[in-house]
């Protein structure tokens, strides 16, 4: 009880934090714009393609007819299916509205930074200032770890799903031929999605967040090791052969990265499969920070 | 159970620094004891240690007879004003009280009730719905004080409650203090000897990491052999006065002079006999016994 009554005051604390809120209307303006920008390109795309092909256009001049109409095409099907790579991602992504797709795609790319920013420096922060001392003098350190990550993980789903529910006005208005109240659930799937991913990524940083007193310092080593995690499996992947990369891939599945795939897939277990692979990612990342802090003075 | 908080021998290393070097100290359960010391003595890490925010390297703590501190146990008994520890910033006065009486386990409206009360007895009214943030320094330290009185607590330890505070607010916490003189165990650190003095029943010297000396208060300061008087002008010859006092030592002091004197001399005795011959002088006042300023830089200087 006393946890999630921590969480709570963590999450109204990280509201009043600028840094937080700043960082979720910046999401939701990224998802917003992003998702704006992606229709503007796909209208224009879609302009050329009937130019070609010597189809008509929508009528209202919105986006979206040709391209659902394109995902019927053979030849296109074998190009997407070439270029997302993985036949069962694509088997379960094929038909879907461009709108959908390009959300979830923008949302899984921002995802990970944003997780990152917004609660990297939280505990530490708080070990810096002092302020922490004033909870641990009522709750006991696990708690403060898990009440630090409860809220946290909260105020991600409550930005994720803003973000659906804005992405999704910009759709409605910017899109023709989308079945628009099944675009709304469908969004809202994948932002939940995106918010296991985030569990990953919020355990990761906040677990770095406990080994400094410096907001600055933590910030910076969870971004590099974001990055890294990013760029390190893609390097290996076009340079090393054999068992480098088989006991690299061990290392590589303790970030929230390896998984992302399974993320695109539909059917329930695939995904069910990722999201307890992330949660376990999270409680490993954030049992790291919490070892050293339960074991640290808090000066 | 007599004792509120006890530590056997805690060492606190720092690097090759010692900060705690087998501090011993046993604080009486319903006194106010007061922690004196040079800057790095070791004051401020003892608390820390008992608090658990420190994790000694070694030896033994227990509070309230139920071990070293664990929010479980002891979260609403035991709670502390640390130095140099800033609210969050982005709290408001009362709902950041009410969130941490929550978190000690008290009921809604007790929290209400609690936070409510020591809102008026800080003369915070005003800004409880205030941001931290918005608040002086001296407003945030009331705050913080204010915090470690949620809940009635058993025992409460402050780390130089005073300082930072205007004169008005400071007399007002040691009003807060005096009244809960025997209801609450509190251990006080600070460097305003006076209020020591005024404030605690039990003084404890810290040096290098170890308590030198716990007395009571009154033993302390009014148990020895000295009176001091404050004089308008200073006699001429001073052993002349020494001879007709057998067994005092008298000395120029700053205004006036210090008579100092063994055990089996009482200051009645001594009082009779001098102060007669001393009213041509103009007798400002009479001080028996010393000042905690005086023990403890007699102590000092000593060691």
């Amino acid at each position: 009880m006393r946890t999630i009554r921590a969480a709570l005051f963590e999450l109204a604390g990280a509201m009043r934090t600028k840094r937080a809120l700043v960082l979720i209307l910046l999401y939701l303006a990224a998802s917003l714009l992003g998702m704006n920008g992606a229709i503007s390109a796909l209208g224009k795309m879609e302009d050329q393609l009937a130019e070609v092909l010597q189809v008509e256009r929508a009528p209202n001049g919105k986006s979206g007819v040709v391209s659902a109409a394109l995902w019927k095409s053979k030849p296109f099907q074998r190009l997407v299916r070439g270029a997302v790579g993985d036949s069962l991602v694509y088997d379960d992504i094929v038909g879907k509205h461009p709108a959908e797709l390009l959300y979830a795609w923008i949302v899984f790319l921002s995802v990970p930074l944003l997780s990152v920013l917004v609660s990297s420096r939280r505990v530490a922060e708080e070990i810096r200032s002092g302020s922490a001392k004033y909870a641990l003098l009522r709750v006991t350190r696990l708690e403060f770890t898990l009440s630090k990550y409860l809220g946290q993980a909260i105020l991600m789903l409550v930005g994720l799903l803003l973000g659906a529910v804005g992405a999704w006005c910009v759709a409605a208005f910017r899109l023709s031929g989308a079945d628009l109240p099944a675009l709304f659930p469908a969004m809202l799937v994948w932002s939940v999605k995106a918010w296991f991913l985030s569990l990953a990524w919020l355990g990761l940083a906040l677990g770095v967040s406990h080994f400094f007193k410096s907001g600055a310092k933590a910030d910076a080593v969870a971004i590099l090791m974001m990055i890294a995690w990013f760029a390190v499996p893609a390097v290996l992947r076009a340079y090393a052969t054999g068992p480098v990369t088989g006991k690299f891939r061990i290392l590589v599945m303790l970030f929230p990265s390896a998984v992302t795939d399974s993320l695109w897939r539909s059917s329930f277990l695939p995904v069910a499969n990722a999201a307890v692979w992330l949660l376990m990612i999270e409680l490993l990342w954030l049992s790291f920070g919490h070892m050293f802090f339960a074991r640290r003075d808090v000066r | 159970m007599n004792e509120a908080i006890v530590s056997r021998g805690l060492v606190k290393r720092y690097g090759r620094r010692k900060a705690l070097d087998g501090f011993t100290l046993a604080v009486p359960m319903g006194s106010i004891t007061g922690l004196v010391g040079r800057n790095g003595a070791g004051k401020t890490t003892w608390m820390m240690s008992v608090a658990g925010f420190a994790l000694p390297d070694s030896g033994e703590i227990s509070i309230l007879g139920s071990g070293p501190f664990d929010a479980r146990r002891h979260g609403g008994k035991f709670t502390i004003l640390p130095q140099d520890s800033d609210l969050p910033n982005e709290g408001r006065v009362r709902s950041l009280l009410l969130h941490y009486a929550r978190l000690q386990g008290l009921t809604a409206s007790k929290a209400a009730a609690s936070a409510d009360s020591l809102i008026d007895a800080f003369n915070l009214r005003e800004k409880a719905n205030a941001l931290i943030r918005s608040l002086s320094h001296g407003m945030r330290k009331r705050v913080m004080v204010a915090q470690a009185f949620l809940g009635e607590p058993e025992v409460v330890m402050l780390d130089e409650p005073l300082s930072g505070l205007d004169p008005v607010e400071a007399d007002r916490l040691r009003s807060f203090i005096l009244a809960h003189r025997g209801r609450t165990t509190l251990v006080i650190s600070s460097h305003q000897l006076d209020d020591v003095e005024k404030l605690c029943t039990h003084v404890a010297f810290v040096a290098n990491g170890k308590v030198e000396r716990m007395e009571t208060m009154r033993s302390l300061t009014s148990g020895t052999g000295r009176i001091v008087y404050a004089l308008r002008s200073r006699p001429a010859s001073i052993a002349e006065l020494e001879s007709s006092c057998p067994g005092v030592r008298i000395a120029a002091a700053a205004d006036g002079l210090e008579v100092t004197f063994s055990g089996d001399i009482s200051i009645e005795d001594v009082n009779t006999v001098l102060l007669p011959r001393l009213l041509e002088f103009g007798v400002v006042s009479v001080t028996p016994g010393r000042s905690l300023e005086e023990a403890y830089l007699a102590q000092n200087v000593r060691s």
